[in-house]
Parts: C-alpha cells; sequence; structure tokens
C-alpha cells in the first residue's frame, strides 16, 4: 500500500510527488511515457495571476492567492536557478530571435540584458537543426534596435561526420555535447576566438543550443568572459524542458519516490466516492497499485489523459465527468480555441466534482495540472504557473 | 493596363483547362491560360483521385462508361509518374441487391471493361480491413491518380509546345463587340494590376465558376455545383480502390492515395462555389457510410476533411432544382457552341465530365477551336508522354544523394527538374535533409519551389510538394520552410502572416474531424506555434 | 494468420497514434551517436507509412537499431516503434537483403545458446582463445566480430543448485525439511547458463530460503538475441521449445520467474503473441525475480530475517526492464535491508544492447552510448557516494566493468548478503 500514487508524470505530478516526498510519504508515479516538458523551452509560463484569479473557475481563481505563491516559491527553493519577477517579468528569446515573457526562467535564458549593449554576437552552429540565423538575426535587430546584429558561424569538431552526411544537429545534441568534458573545452576554446574577434565593451552574445541550467562547470565557463552569453530557447523537444524534466526526476528518487515510465494507467477500482487501486498495463499483466490516495496528473488532451471521439469525451483513468464546452473551434488558429478549457472541474482542495451537480466525486483523489477544465495555456500562457501550484499544493495536503 | 494578344484564351486552370492548353499548344496555336488561384486549387485537386475504370458507371451511363476505360488506359500510358495502378475492387455485400451484380456485368461486358471475380477468401487476406461480411468481390482497373501532377504535367508540357499560363489572374469579364467575343478583362491578385486579353476564341473552362465567366457578358449558362466532402486518413488502410458494388451512392469509395486513404464522397447541392467548407453532418455521414465497408474506421486516424465543388451538367433545363440530388445529373461533359445556342461568335464553354476523361474533353474542345481557325494538326495528346522519362542515369544519381523513399517521390513529382534540386543537395548535403519528415520532401525541393516563379505562399508550396500534407499537417515542416521563404524575402512579405494564412488553411480541414490523435496533434500545435514561438501573441509583432 | 493480421493491425493503429512529436529521436541513445541512424521516429512510424504504401526503402539501416526499447518506454502515446523497426527488418530478411559477411556473424551472435554451449564444454581453453588478440582481431576480419568488445567469459554451465557442490551443504539441510508445497519456476537465460552459473545458485538460494522449490526445466534461449539478428523464425521457435516446457507448470498457476530482464521482457511481451500452448498464460504468470519477491513482501510471505549490509549501491535500470514496466522492484526491496543505500543512476543505455556491441561497425558506437553512464559510475565512486554498481541484466554488467571499470553485480547478492547465505561475490570482489 503506497501512501499515494501519481499518475502522470509532468511538471504538476513531479512537483506533486517531490513535496509529498519531501514529507515522508512513501509515493509511486506512474505514466504513459516522456511527460509534456520535453516540448517545453525550460521557461515557465506564469500568466497575468490577478487577472486569472477573476476569470470564473480558473484554476488561479480556485487556490487562495498564497497558495500560488507559495507554490512558485517552492518551486524556486527546489531550483533556486529559476527566477521569476512578479513585477517585472524577465524576457526570453522564441526560437525566432522574438522577444516573450519569461515567467519562471532559468537565469540563462534571461534576455533583458540585451537592450543595453550596442553589440549582439549571435552564434550560429552549423547545420543545426530548427535554427535559422537570418530570420533570427532579422528579428533581434527588430527587437533591440539599437545594436547591430552579427552572424556568427562556427562549427564543432566532434561533428564532423554529422556536417558530411548532412544530418542536422538538433538543439539537444548541441546543448548535451555542451555539458561534456570535450564540449566545454571546445566552448572556451570558441568564445576564447570570440574575445579576441570583438571590439568595444557593449557586447552580448546569444547563443542557441546552449544551456547551462543544473551544470557549474558550463555556468563558471561562461562566467571567464567579458561578455554576457544569453541562450535562445530552441525549437520542440528542446533541451531546457528534457534538463528540467531530468531534475525533477532526480530530486524525486533522491527523495525515496520510485517511477514507472512506459506504461500508463489504463483503470481504476473505486467504491463509493474511494479510489483503492489503479492498474498499470505493464508488459504481459497489469501491475496493480493500492494507495491511500491518488493524484491525477495525465496533462489533459495533449497528456493522453483525455481521449475525445467523434461523439464525446471521456477522462480516461478514473472516468470523472468532464466540464465540456458546447462551442468546440473557431476559423482563428491561434486565437482561443473553446474545446482547449474542457477538463475536470474541482473544489478548493482539487478534488474531482461533477460538473453538473457539483458533487464530490473521489475523497481521496486530486487532479492537478491541464486535467484542470476552465483554462488554456496557449492564450493565457500561466501553464507552468497553474501546473507548479497545483502540483505542489496537491503534494502539501497529500 | 498590361494587355496581351494570342490567339485562344482559355479560363479555368483545372485540369480540363491546361488539357486544352495542351493540346491546343501541340497543334501550334497559340494559347493563353488565366487561373484566378494555383493551377489545381480547386476540384481537379478537391476529388478522391480515382482514376476510373468506367465500372461505376456501366449501368446507369454506359457512354460515359466507355469513354472512362479508354480515358484510362491513355492516361496509364501518357501519365504513368501521376498514376499508381493499384487496381480496383467492386465489392458486394450482404445486402446489396444480386440482381444489380448481374445488370453491372452485363454493362461491363458492354463496356469492354475487364473484370475478375476474386474468392473473399483471398480478398480477406490481400485487404485485411475489408468488411468479412463480403459476398463477391470483382476486381477492375481502377487506379489512383494525382491530381497536382497531372495538371503540372499538362501545363509543362504546354510549355515546351509554346503554351503560357498566368496564375492568380482571375478573369473578371468577357469582351464582347456585339455578337463577337473578343478577349477578356481580368485582375492579377498578386500585383492588384488589371490586365486585358484580345483572342479569335475564347474557351469557358471555369468549371464551378463557368456561369459567373459566361454570365458576365450577358450569355445564359447553367452549370450545378455539387459539393463533394472526403475524408483523407493517416495512412493506406486498402492497398486498391475499393467500391461498393451497387447503385453509385454517398461514402462508398476508398482510394490510397501516395501514405493516405481517401473515403468519399458527399452530393450537396450549393449555390455557389465558395461554400465547400464540409460541415459535420457530412463528416459523420461519410463515417457512418465507410463503416459498411471497413468495420473498424472509427478507430483509424483522420488527417482531415476537404470539399470539392463539381460543376455538372444539365441538358434538360425544366428539371426543377429543389428535386434535384446531384448523383442523378449526368456525368457526361457537354461542349456548348455559344454560337449555336446564344448566337455568340468567339465562345466556347466546356462543362461537365470527371476527371478521367479531362484529356477527351479537352481534345473536343480543341478539335473545335482548330477547325474554327483552320488548323489540320491531329491531336496528338493520347499518344505523347505527359513528362520525358526518368533516365536510369538520373534515377542512379538520385540515389547517391537521397534516401531510397524520398528519390522516388522526388522524381515523380519533379521530373526533369530534378538535377537542379540534386545539383543543389550535391553541393550541400544538409539540402538532402527531409524538411518535411512525414511525406520525404527535402529542404532542397522545397527550396526549388519556393524560389519558382509560379509560387506565391506556403499553400503554392504544399501543392507541389505535398509539405503539410502528412500526419503532423504543418505543425513542423511549415516552420521549417521560413528560411526558405526569408531568402526570398521580396516575393513572401511577412513570415507571420504566410504561416498565419497556412495554418488557418491546414484548420479548415481539421476543424470538422477534431478528435482523437488528430486533437492532440492540434495542441501540439498550438504548443508550437503559440507557445514556443509566440506567433498568436498579439502583443508581440 | 488470422492471428498474425490482426497483429499487424494493431501495429497499423498504434502508427495511427504517433504525433510526430520527436520525442524519441531525442532519446535514442543510437540516434545520439550515429548520424546515419535518422532515428526511431524516422524509421518506425514516419517509415511505416511509405512501408504501407509500398514505397522501395532503404532497409540497411534498421538493423542499427539496437532493440533497447528506450523509445518505446519515452513515447507518450504508446506507439509500438521497436515493434514496427523489428517487423520491418523481419520484411527485409525475408527479402534477403542483408550483406552476407554479416549474415553469418549475426547468425553466430543470435545464437547465444550455441555459442554458449561450445564455450561451456571447455570453459578454460574458450576463454583462453578468445582471449588471445589475434584471434579476436580474425574473428573481426572475418566475422565483423569487433575485437575489443568485451565478450564475457565462459563458465561451467550453469546446472542448478541441486546438482552443484559448492552449495551443497546448504541445500543437504533444505532437502530434509518435508517437500515444500510452494513451487516457483526459475528461468535463467544464456548469461546465467553460460557465463554466471553463481548468479543463477544465488537466486535459488534466496528462493529457497523463502521456501520455495524451484524447477529448471533445460530451457533454450529465450530468443532476444535471435530476434535482435534478424532470426525471428529462429526466435519464434526457441519461444515454441520454451512454452512446450513451460505449458505444464503455467497450467498448473505456478509463477515464471526471470533473473535477466531480457528474458523476462521476452516472456511477457513477445511469447503471449506466439501460436502455442501456455502463450495465453505466460505473460501472466512471469515475474522479474524482485517484482516476484516484493509481491512475497506484500503479502507477508518474505523472509525479512536480514542482518544488516553497511553497503552503498548505485543502481543501473536496464533497458528491458524499464520495458517491462513495471518500475525499479530490486531499489525498492533493497531498501528494505538496514543499512543498504542505492543511488537509482537512471543515466541511460550502456549500450551493449544484446550483441549490439560485439559488431565491429557497431562498437565504437555502443561505447559512446554508455559512455554517459560509465562517467556517472566513475565520478560516483570517485565521489564516495556508492561503491560499486549492481544490475540485473548481465550484459549491461559486462559493459559496465569494461568500459567504466566500476564492479557491477546482480542486486540477488546483495539479498544473499542480508540473509547470511554467502559471502562470496560482493564482499570478497
Amino acid at each position: 500500500m503506497w501512501d499515494g500514487v501519481i499518475i502522470g508524470g509532468g511538471l504538476a505530478g513531479l512537483v506533486a510527488g517531490i513535496r509529498a516526498s519531501e514529507r515522508g510519504k512513501k509515493l509511486m508515479l506512474v505514466a504513459e511515457g516522456t511527460g509534456s516538458l520535453t516540448y517545453s523551452s525550460g521557461a515557465l509560463d506564469i500568466g497575468a495571476i490577478d487577472l486569472l484569479q477573476r476569470s470564473e473557475k480558473h484554476p488561479y481563481a480556485l487556490l487562495q492567492e498564497k497558495s500560488i505563491r507559495d507554490g512558485l516559491a517552492y518551486f524556486q527553493t527546489l531550483f533556486p536557478e529559476y527566477r521569476e519577477n512578479a513585477e517585472k517579468p524577465p524576457l526570453v528569446l522564441t526560437p525566432l530571435g522574438s522577444c516573450r515573457t519569461g515567467g519562471l526562467a532559468p537565469a540563462g535564458l534571461i534576455a533583458d540584458r540585451l537592450s543595453q549593449v550596442r553589440n549582439i554576437v549571435l552564434m550560429a552552429p552549423k547545420g543545426m537543426k530548427d535554427f535559422f540565423a537570418s530570420v533570427v538575426k532579422a528579428n533581434l535587430e527588430k527587437e533591440f534596435c539599437q545594436s547591430t546584429v552579427r552572424i556568427y558561424p562556427f562549427q564543432v569538431s566532434a561533428f564532423a561526420s554529422w556536417y558530411q552526411v548532412g544530418r542536422p544537429v538538433n538543439g539537444i545534441e548541441y546543448a548535451r555535447f555542451w555539458r561534456t568534458e570535450t564540449g566545454m573545452q571546445e566552448l572556451g576554446r570558441l568564445l576564447g576566438e570570440l574575445t579576441q574577434d570583438i571590439e568595444g565593451s557593449s557586447v552580448a552574445v546569444v547563443f542557441p543550443g546552449l544551456t547551462r541550467v543544473f551544470s557549474e562547470s558550463l555556468q563558471k565557463l561562461l562566467a571567464q568572459f567579458p561578455f554576457p552569453v544569453v541562450e535562445m530557447t530552441d525549437m520542440s523537444p528542446a533541451f531546457g524542458g528534457d534538463i528540467l524534466h531530468e531534475a525533477l526526476k532526480r530530486k524525486f528518487k533522491e527523495l525515496g519516490g520510485e517511477m514507472m515510465i512506459g506504461s500508463g494507467v489504463w483503470q481504476a477500482d473505486c467504491e463509493g466516492k474511494t479510489c483503492q487501486q489503479v492498474r498499470v498495463k505493464s508488459k504481459g499483466r497489469d501491475s496493480i497499485l493500492k494507495a491511500k490516495e491518488f493524484i491525477l496528473a495525465t496533462g489533459g488532451v495533449f497528456g493522453g489523459g483525455v481521449e475525445v471521439t467523434p461523439t464525446g469525451a471521456q477522462e480516461k483513468v478514473l472516468k470523472i465527468p468532464l466540464f465540456l464546452p458546447s462551442e468546440w473551434t473557431q476559423a482563428q488558429f491561434l486565437r482561443e480555441q473553446p474545446y482547449a478549457r474542457l477538463g475536470v472541474e474541482v473544489d478548493a482542495a482539487l478534488r474531482p466534482l461533477d460538473p453538473q451537480s457539483g458533487e464530490l466525486i473521489f475523497k481521496n483523489v486530486r487532479v492537478v495540472g491541464r486535467m484542470l477544465a476552465h483554462w488554456d495555456p496557449w492564450v493565457e500562457f500561466c501553464g507552468g504557473g497553474v501546473s507548479v501550484a497545483t502540483g505542489w499544493l496537491a503534494g502539501e495536503t497529500l | 493596363m498590361l494587355a496581351y494578344s494570342t490567339q485562344v484564351v482559355i479560363v479555368g486552370g483545372g485540369a480540363t483547362g491546361v488539357g486544352i492548353l495542351r493540346d491546343l499548344s501541340m497543334r501550334g496555336i497559340s494559347a493563353l491560360l488565366f487561373e484566378q488561384g494555383d493551377l489545381a486549387h480547386g476540384t481537379s485537386s478537391r476529388f478522391h483521385g480515382l482514376l476510373h475504370s468506367g465500372a461505376r458507371y456501366v449501368v446507369k451511363d454506359p457512354v460515359a462508361a466507355t469513354e472512362c476505360i479508354k480515358e484510362n488506359l491513355i492516361l496509364k500510358k501518357i501519365a504513368a509518374n501521376c498514376i499508381a495502378d493499384t487496381g480496383g475492387w467492386f465489392v458486394q455485400m450482404k445486402e446489396d441487391d444480386p440482381d444489380f451484380v448481374e445488370r453491372w456485368l452485363a454493362g461491363c461486358a458492354a463496356s469492354g471493361i475487364p473484370v475478375q471475380e476474386i474468392s473473399v477468401e483471398e480478398a480477406r487476406s490481400r485487404e485485411p480491413l475489408l468488411n468479412s461480411e463480403t459476398v463477391r468481390v470483382f476486381e477492375v482497373p481502377d487506379a489512383a491518380v494525382d491530381g497536382f501532377k497531372i495538371i503540372w504535367g499538362n501545363a509543362h508540357s504546354a510549355q515546351r509546345y509554346g503554351g503560357q499560363y498566368k496564375i492568380y489572374h482571375q478573369v473578371t469579364q468577357l469582351l464582347r463587340e456585339g455578337d463577337q467575343i473578343t478577349g477578356i478583362l481580368g485582375i492579377d491578385h498578386v500585383t492588384g494590376e488589371k490586365f486585358k486579353a484580345k483572342g479569335d476564341v475564347v474557351v469557358n473552362a471555369a468549371g464551378a465558376w463557368a456561369s459567373q465567366i459566361a454570365g458576365s457578358a450577358g450569355i445564359p449558362l447553367e452549370v450545378i455545383c455539387d459539393k463533394g466532402t472526403l475524408l483523407a486518413f493517416n495512412h493506406r488502410l486498402f492497398n486498391r480502390v475499393i467500391n461498393r458494388l451497387r447503385t453509385p451512392g454517398d461514402g462508398d469509395i476508398f482510394v490510397p492515395h501516395e501514405t493516405i486513404t481517401i473515403l468519399g464522397t458527399t452530393s450537396e447541392i450549393i449555390d455557389s462555389p465558395q461554400r465547400n467548407q464540409p460541415s459535420d453532418a457530412e463528416v459523420r455521414r461519410l463515417m457512418d457510410l465507410g463503416t459498411q465497408l471497413l468495420p473498424r474506421l472509427a478507430e483509424q486516424r483522420v488527417l482531415r476533411a476537404f470539399s470539392g465543388v463539381r460543376p455538372l451538367h444539365r441538358e434538360d433545363q425544366e428539371v426543377p432544382g429543389s428535386e434535384e440530388v446531384g448523383r442523378e445529373v449526368s456525368r457526361n461533359f457537354a461542349l456548348i457552341d455559344h454560337e449555336v445556342q446564344d448566337g455568340v461568335h468567339g465562345f466556347i464553354s466546356i462543362v461537365g465530365g470527371k476527371f478521367t476523361t479531362y484529356r477527351l474533353m479537352a481534345e473536343k474542345v480543341a478539335d473545335w477551336v482548330a477547325e474554327k481557325l483552320g488548323n489540320q494538326v491531329p491531336c496528338r495528346t493520347a499518344e505523347e508522354s505527359l513528362v520525358p522519362a526518368i533516365t536510369e542515369a538520373l534515377r542512379a544519381r538520385a540515389f547517391q544523394l537521397l534516401p531510397l523513399g524520398a528519390t522516388d517521390k522526388m522524381l515523380e513529382r519533379l521530373g526533369e527538374w530534378a538535377p537542379l534540386v540534386l545539383d543543389q543537395i550535391e553541393a550541400n548535403p544538409a539540402k538532402g535533409q527531409m524538411l518535411c519528415e512525414c511525406e520525404l520532401v527535402s529542404v532542397a525541393e522545397v527550396e526549388h519551389a519556393v524560389t519558382d516563379a509560379d509560387t506565391h505562399s506556403l499553400s503554392d508550396i504544399r501543392r507541389k510538394t505535398r509539405l503539410g500534407m502528412g500526419t503532423c499537417q504543418g505543425a513542423f515542416c511549415s516552420y521549417r520552410a521560413l528560411p526558405l521563404l526569408w531568402q526570398e524575402e521580396e516575393k513572401y512579405s511577412s513570415l507571420k502572416d504566410q504561416l498565419i494564412e497556412f495554418l488557418n488553411q491546414r484548420w479548415k480541414g481539421i476543424r470538422p474531424v477534431l478528435w482523437g490523435q488528430q486533437l492532440r496533434e492540434t495542441e501540439l500545435t498550438r504548443a508550437v506555434y503559440s507557445g514556443i514561438l509566440r506567433l498568436g501573441d498579439s502583443k508581440k509583432a | 494468420m488470422e492471428h498474425l493480421l490482426k497483429l499487424e493491425q494493431e501495429r497499423d493503429l498504434t502508427l495511427d497514434d504517433c504525433i510526430k512529436c520527436s520525442a524519441c529521436s531525442a532519446q535514442c541513445p543510437v540516434a545520439a551517436v550515429y548520424p546515419l541512424f535518422p532515428g526511431p521516429k524516422s524509421v518506425g512510424p514516419d517509415m511505416e507509412r511509405l512501408r504501407l504504401e509500398g514505397v522501395r526503402l532503404d532497409t540497411s539501416i534498421l538493423s542499427f537499431c539496437s532493440n533497447c526499447k528506450t523509445c518505446e518506454v519515452t513515447c507518450p502515446s504508446d506507439v509500438k516503434i521497436t515493434e514496427m523497426i523489428l517487423g520491418a527488418r523481419q520484411a527485409a530478411v525475408k527479402a534477403k537483403n542483408v550483406s552476407s559477411r554479416h549474415k553469418l556473424r549475426d547468425a553466430m551472435l543470435g545464437r547465444a545458446e550455441y555459442l554458449g554451449i561450445l564455450g561451456t564444454i571447455s570453459p578454460g581453453l574458450t576463454n583462453g582463445i578468445l582471449g588471445i588478440s589475434s584471434v579476436r582481431w580474425l574473428m573481426e576480419r572475418s566475422l565483423g566480430i569487433s575485437q575489443l568488445a568485451p565478450l564475457p567469459k565462459y563458465q561451467p554451465r550453469f546446472k542448478g543448485l541441486r546438482k552443484s557442490s559448492a552449495v551443497s551443504g546448504l541445500t543437504q539441510s533444505l532437502k530434509q525439511e518435508p517437500p515444500s508445497r510452494k513451487r516457483v519456476v526459475y528461468f535463467p537465460g544464456c548469461f546465467i547458463n553460460y557465463n554466471d552459473p553463481q548468479t543463477g545458485e544465488a537466486v535459488v538460494k534466496v528462493l529457497e530460503h523463502n521456501g520455495y522449490e524451484v524447477i529448471l526445466p533445460p530451457f533454450h534461449c529465450c530468443g532476444v538475441p535471435l530476434q535482435a539478428n534478424g532470426n525471428f523464425k529462429g526466435a519464434e521457435d526457441n519461444a515454441k521449445k520454451n512454452l512446450a516446457l513451460l505449458a505444464p507448470y503455467l497450467q498448473e498457476g505456478l509463477p515464471v520467474v526471470a533473473s535477466c530482464t531480457s528474458c523476462g521482457l521476452a516472456l511477457r511481451e513477445e511469447y503471449p503473441h506466439v501460436k502455442a500452448e501456455g502463450a495465453e498464460r505466460i505473460g501472466l504468470q512471469t515475474y522479474d525475480l524482485f517484482e516476484f519477491l516484493w509481491e512475497l513482501h506484500k503479502r507477508g510471505e518474505l523472509q525479512e530475517d536480514f542482518h544488516e549490509v553497511p553497503r552503498s549501491l548505485g543502481y543501473h535500470p536496464p533497458c528491458h526492464l524499464k520495458a517491462q514496466g513495471i518500475g525499479t522492484p530490486s531499489v525498492r526491496l533493497l531498501r528494505l535491508i538496514p543499512g543498504v543505500t542505492i543511488d537509482d543512476l537512471d543515466a541511460g543505455c550502456c549500450g551493449l544492447s544484446g550483441s549490439f556491441e560485439f559488431k565491429e561497425e557497431k562498437y565504437p558506437l555502443a561505447m559512446q552510448i554508455g559512455s554517459h553512464l560509465f562517467k556517472r559510475a566513475q565520478e560516483g565512486v570517485a565521489q564516495g557516494k556508492f561503491e560499486r554498481l549492481i544490475t540485473e541484466c548481465g550484459g549491461c554488467k559486462v559493459q559496465i566493468e569494461h568500459g567504466s571499470g566500476v564492479k557491477a553485480e546482480h542486486p540477488i547478492w546483495v539479498m544473499m548478503e542480508a540473509y547470511g547465505l554467502s559471502d562470496i561475490r560482493l564482499s570478497d570482489k
């Protein structure tokens, strides 16, 4: 019998797991595959908390302001390299070189410094997949019009055979390489040459496919040079999200948590308002996990926690009835899409409610992250904040 | 105003229009074609892609059936690169009328369509997804045809003979002097400028838009707009064309088309060719009907729904429109000589027909035009290949530079232009990477399309390359096309607008089938464009 | 026939589940080190659509898939990526599309069992011969078997505990007890059989210590190496032979325990698809060794008379354990032993992947794949975080020791020490 079983291994599930483990709970986390952090750039969106709190039934509206702040603060104590500035959210660069607000972002990504320099050097790693130096240069010039942007192409001997056969090197591959011993030597040499090559002091370097978070030696190396190095976010799947995912997993395991990845929960056995056990589709035979409490963190439609068919939508594990918007789509693709607000309605303790009657469905289940109804990360830009805050609250109260 | 002068003006760049352009050009008649959008943007690419054997029409319309089988054999010969000779089956289900089967067999014999019965057991093993309640199965020479490739093949072949075409040139007005049509007026949508074209003959091959064209000179021409909706499934469900063996109806044809499978169609009379948005009801109906042939259809992933408008010709104008059902109208084409019908000279309309017989329709029109112009050269479009054959040397060279599957696909699409793409890859191996990973389109090939004078948008590139037509429906490949568009900055002004426009176009087809994995794919696409790239963020330019 | 068609259809349906997110390719250990391997997304679901279309495709690259199944574990949509790749390889083998030199080599490496039997007839001689560098050079030139790869040493064949003299004292004492009614079938696998019989004996002792009678039918190789080397027919034949041996016990409802994670995966994932008696039960009744012991613990049936074992251990979860989707039961269980601390490294594939590394063209790749794990192992030891590694897979063990110089052992030896059953392995090495 576990104290808690967490279903889903994305940001919300892992934060819940870490917090609850820290409180001495024995936890098992089950996930179908890698969580959605794999697609994240590594900068977590928080969004306009004040505004969203006033939006009816929004997860931010359900949580007390204090819970949101405590959750975000907790995350920063876990990972002090991630910073939030509620007054003035930092800027980070998109893979196209335009700016966006960064929410909770590791220091290396913060691009505000670029508005104070007159020369930007854009590092252009040879054959980097999904990185387009000329487009980025133009966008940087638009964003930071006080500055001139120079493209600095370079290649890395370790990828010589990649270049030769024309295989692109993706951002993850470059980022992983820079963290190896050889990579750091090569990076040191490269930036050393660059130091010789640039004139004046008002210089900053923009670097795609480089991620220094969780690597002290890389941070130390980069601090040696007389110019700030600003990382870019990379196209998904990106190392920035992947490394955060790894760090969360590691922390969870260090605290004694165990994970089953690659085999989702397909069914739960419940009695009345209590979920008793879940069935994991292990190879050959289901693994059965009994627990006192369960956290549902299966990531909504995208995470695979909700199955939508031509005739309806279903929460896959516990068959919790979902809130379904009456409108489904609208013509402008990147605007608000009504379907995106489907999900589970919950009480203030994140326990699932029947959207029709408002009645509590399970006493020992908490629902977190993208499974919750009434929010849309792609118009409200609050995905990181909702996941961290609800995950933290679930872990705190489990 | 820009003015063109030619012997023949052709209005409409669908299969028939480019077929006419090619035919006339091969006879040495100078011709200029105007198309309001991109070539093949209309009905000629918005159908099931079935190259009929004629078997579908043998009972109801033996004339059409006979034309089909003849044209079927001709096209397989002259346009082999555009056709996947999959063969087709007619499948009789338990509830289908056995009497019809007998009439159908007799009809096939009469029309000269070869038929071979396949045992149900063998049919099940060759097509495991086929309904097990199948009663009889017959094989006919149906095939899958690529509308884009046929049309580009015709256009390029015509160019080699001096024919010319202008895309994004919309004809707005026929020029009429008394009872003589002397040319057309139009607008170039790329530059926004008006233009004029003079010609001895104007051919109206505007399909669903034909009555608007004729109407601009006060000439009555009735064309029935029959909307047909189709579904594209993510992979090959059947290896060959599957028809239901009964009176032709809705949702009874599956066509394997490149990597995907198309299920069609519905039929609904609409009042304007612009109203071609598939509806939820049509999608549901197709899914229900398709399930009769493929019981596990609901589990298969639908990539998108799309609709085309069939321009049907109605000989009997007395038939009241309210009782009209599209499929009852003849699919035979009509060549309308407006001199005979309306006393207007120098103007001919071609309406109705089907894709399979486009070449025959073009031949009839060209014969008529040639006679008017006193040209004696016979038609050769049935003998000469649309595209020059791909040499073994070229194929061998391509294999050195691209993966096997990508090579064959590229050679089929590009034919004689393939060496240009190969030169690029040779100079820079990185350009041999697959920009579109679902449909195997290389960076160099997309670049080739981007720099083509006839390309103005990502949608144009899609029609030339299949970019964005695979599983991801543009989630990754449209982003990857950006730097190539950027190189041609002047042509593709705002990259952001290009992307948003393309995503909206793709979205139009996804919206009616937004469930299952396609919904997850949509969420991934939103994460990329709204989340990572912040394209939807109105605060940021 | 119907059965196979159904399998193919299921695979086609999981093909539809792929949303092209590339998470699998981002985690693929081979794609990370080998530029010509375009990654699981490309050779799996992307190519599968083209294969269904009937497009001619290059099949030579498929053999670079090491069958580690990291892609399937990573995939958030449960796409059967490795299955697609193996299916395509199978089709290519049928079409005889493999280079001739490597055909012989792959046939040899696939036959771990025959190699093992040959090796164990005279293990000293075999090890001697395999230790001669010129012989290895010759093997590489003639067979394409890398001269650098750590071929495991051959040992006298594992014949179970009762026939083994080394541990007779203990067995004697157990034997005098009334025959236990608790019985379990043990599937030791080739590595135990031919290279590490002592670990097999340890498994038997631990099970017996918990009151089980251990049944050891004369099993054949589970088939994984055959399959990985393109001999699909051979793999299926072996599965059938093993199922024939297992069927009566499965019928009785006895649990089957595997201490090798690849054998265990095959029994759970592949065998249920074989058309033979017992196939319907094998998945349901097969347990990873530590999963089995954990079940005993949950039921209160595990002997928990543990001595304190003051050991810090690093744990390497084998890829094929992850692929079983049962978590890390050995970590969970060993943490019940007082004194034991475990650092679950989870530092990716070791690179060996069955026989992948033994191939000359793949040896450097395998070493590169494992380098991350080797580094973590070396650092852990240097920093005093742990003294050695434990891992269930014999292949991983050999590779970790070869690549990092850090000793690695099957976790059963920790149990042995805790039970005070043996002091040979962990403490003396």
